[in-house]
């Protein structure tokens, strides 16, 4: 792990995100055991570990979408939950995606319009694929809006599982740079990702190792 | 915004509605007994929509509750949007059966549909929240409807299938299947205990922190 690149973050008692002990069994084996990680506001860290170590897994675990077998998950705030395949209706346009989206964050049509195509603007989602419906978006705009769903609830806490695949490479940079944006404005990333690069854009480095015991 | 998009998948709707007329052509020459095959076809046709509207959904669905949808009010809007749909389908195909068939009582024969769409729905939901895998589903469906289609109604275990109730009444247009409320009751303890079913699976499969 590596050291903290704003100490004072990770100093402050509120902590949006606390796993204790957390476990996963699939079947009789263990994916998971053990794992203990904290998240400060402002804060952000890259979990990162093999294929097969139970990164996506333990995402969805704290974004509540999967149960935990042992151990205790405590999030503080709203979640905004990226997944690293999009969620997406095929037969739905960008826009309705938002509405729709909007309508449980509790925000009326022409605001989670007005913020959804904000959030797509800057990642570089032209206006003309609004209209467009989701299986007919290529795979990094589809991602864009995948992500902009994640943000469209102005969340504290951000789990984005391998957000950026399928984007460009100023997309790339763009999203690293809001990610710095959203650590200034208190909110807690949590950036599952495989690249080494990206643990300096990082204030922490968690690494997951599978866990091979069979369970008793 | 989940039936706008099932609304849009026109070829399935219309594969939706031509199965039933399919399977009542199919025993055209057999009298009334084609109403009832056409039961099934519409029990297979309903079931295996709701199946699959289900499984379609649930890579976004865990997301909506995220976003502060509860699970219980998605799968509600779902079973009554395909209800609705299914009724939509019952009007037409019941008033083809009737013209061409002629039975002596024609809303028995509407009746008798629409409490297969009734029941079929809910054991195309309660399928795909239990099993949650297309082919393992598809499957169960094609085994629950396919073993129903081939009992006779008198036999000790019809009763145990969802679609006694339905077929019950379909029975009656020929003259048949005993008395009216019994079949009525099936459908209904039927239709009720597979969208409780659907509802508690769902939840689970859904459960948050």
């Amino acid at each position: 792990m590596t050291e903290p690149r704003y100490p004072a973050a990770v100093e402050r008692p509120d902590a949006m995100l606390a796993l204790r002990g957390v476990g996963k069994r699939i079947g009789r084996r263990w994916l998971l055991r053990g794992v203990d990680l904290d998240l400060q506001p402002g804060e952000s860290l890259a979990l990162v570990g093999e294929n097969g170590a139970g990164k996506s897994t333990l995402v969805r675990m704290i974004a509540g979408v999967e149960g935990t077998d042992e151990g205790t998950v405590e999030a503080r705030g709203r979640i905004g939950y990226c997944p690293q395949e999009p969620g997406l209706l095929d037969l739905l346009t960008a826009d309705e995606h938002l509405v729709f989206f909007g309508r449980g964050l509790g925000l009326d049509a022409a605001e989670a319009r007005e913020r959804g195509r904000m959030l797509l603007g800057e990642f570089g989602f032209r206006g003309p694929q609004l209209q467009v419906v989701s299986k007919h978006l290529s795979g990094g705009s589809r991602q864009k809006l995948n992500l902009t769903l994640a943000l469209l609830g102005d969340p504290d806490l951000l789990l984005l599982d391998e957000p950026y695949t399928g984007f460009d490479g100023g997309t790339y940079l763009c999203f690293w740079q809001h990610v710095e944006r959203w650590q200034e404005e208190g909110r807690a990333c949590l950036v599952v990702t495989h690249f080494l690069g990206e643990r300096e854009r990082v204030d922490r480095v968690h690494e997951l190792v599978p866990y091979l015991e069979e369970a008793a | 915004m989940q039936g706008r998009d099932l609304l849009r998948r026109r070829g399935a709707l219309a594969m939706l509605a031509a199965m039933p007329v399919a399977f009542y052509f199919a025993l055209l020459g057999k009298g009334v007994v084609a109403i009832s095959t056409g039961g099934v076809g519409m029990a297979f046709s309903v079931s295996g929509a709701a199946l699959f509207s289900m499984l379609a959904a649930r890579r976004i669905e865990p997301r909506l509750v995220l976003a502060g949808f509860r699970p219980l009010e998605l799968l509600l809007g779902r079973l009554l949007l395909l209800e609705g749909l299914g009724i939509g389908i019952v009007v037409a195909t019941s008033a083809i059966f009737s013209i061409i068939s002629r039975p002596a009582e024609p809303g028995l024969v509407f009746a008798g549909i629409a409490l297969t769409v009734w029941v079929a729905v809910p054991l195309g939901l309660a399928i795909a929240t239990i099993i949650a895998r297309e082919l393992e589903g598809v499957l169960a469906a094609i085994a629950v409807v396919g073993v129903q289609l081939s009992l006779p109604l008198d036999s000790a275990a019809a009763p145990f299938l969802p679609l006694y109730g339905p077929l019950r009444v379909l029975s009656r247009v020929g003259g048949a299947g005993g008395e009216l409320s019994g079949g009525l009751a099936a459908s209904l303890a039927y239709g009720v205990g597979l969208s409780a079913l659907a509802v508690v699976s769902w939840r689970l499969r859904l459960r948050t922190r």
